[in-house]
């Protein structure tokens, strides 16, 4: 069955146990809460941002904690990513509604 | 395996580079200068390389005209309201696949007579089944997800209209295809991982 359905296990490292799994799951959710915040919470920017961080954080957790991909490096680089896009996101949240005085959000 | 190694790393690369590319979408300012630097990487993170943008309004010349979804939609290349002109390049990738599943039937039968069709469909059933489409639906899924739910988000809204066959086409597509990736997500989620050893 692994050979059969390859490319879903593609970048896994098997032999972390049933979590590593978590990985895809996690990928595909993101992707998921992201186009949803994005359509169709226009009016809410600061949702949008909380829709994109959250599962940002739950990738980094994944990453760390449970080490799905190949190679060390490849953990590191995605935990690496993770973090700077969670840093980023932090970052937006100043530029919306969030921030009441606007002298302060611009 | 040099090359599937280095694959893989493309892949993670291009991954996180699709959500990079997408967060403009978020509805904050952004400027002008940074949505210069998205609007070169977009075509790369959307694999978006052939100029399909000038080609489909003859192939699909029903479709009414309409603006974007909204503003930011407009300069990441999401200029339309329809899926098929927003997919881009990742259309003909999926008609190519289409094409590939109605020819492997017609190999597999002719497989008695001729030797040729017997490799072709030996061949096309690797690709097929399933490595390909999963590749597909893993790498395009943000952007079939982000393209089909302005697709939808008029359908529930009652403006999307099955007047022609482009909007036929248009509407039947986005349904398969966010489909595809919700059946993608399930399948992993109740299928893959309870089965994990």
């Amino acid at each position: 069955m692994q050979q059969r359905f390859l490319p879903a296990y593609e970048m896994l490292n098997l032999r972390h146990g049933r979590a590593t799994m978590l990985w895809p799951v996690v990928f595909m959710l993101r992707r998921v809460l992201f186009a949803i915040g994005v359509c169709a919470l226009v009016e809410n920017p600061e949702i949008q941002i909380i829709l994109f961080m959250g599962p940002t954080m739950a990738s980094m957790i994944v990453l760390a904690s449970v080490k799905p991909l190949e190679s060390a490096s490849a953990n590191e680089l995605e935990i690496y990513n993770s973090f700077m896009l969670l840093a980023m996101s932090y970052c937006l949240m100043t530029f919306t509604p969030f921030v009441v005085d606007a002298q302060a959000r611009y | 395996m040099l090359l599937a190694g280095s694959l893989n790393q493309v892949w993670g690369m291009v991954n996180n580079l699709q959500i990079v590319v997408h967060t403009p979408l978020i509805n904050v300012q952004f400027p002008a200068n940074a949505f210069l630097l998205y609007d070169v990487m977009i075509s790369v993170a959307t694999f978006d390389i052939l100029p399909t943008d000038d080609v489909y309004p003859y192939l699909f010349p029903d479709l009414p005209e309409n603006d974007a979804f909204n503003d930011k939609f407009d300069r990441l290349q999401i200029g339309s309201r329809y899926l098929v002109m927003n997919m881009g390049t990742l259309l003909l990738v999926f008609t190519f696949y289409v094409a590939l599943f109605i020819v492997y039937p017609c190999c597999n039968k002719l497989g008695g007579v001729l030797q040729c069709a017997r490799n072709n469909a030996t061949k096309i059933r690797a690709m097929l089944f399933w490595s390909h489409p999963i590749v597909f639906i893993q790498e395009s899924y943000l952007d079939i997800l982000l393209a089909g739910s302005v697709n939808l988000y008029f359908i529930q809204g009652g403006e999307l209209k099955w007047d022609n066959w482009s909007l036929v086409f248009t509407n039947l597509l986005t349904v398969t295809l966010v489909s595809g990736c919700g059946i993608l997500f399930l399948f992993v989620l109740l299928y893959l991982w309870p089965r994990f050893d």
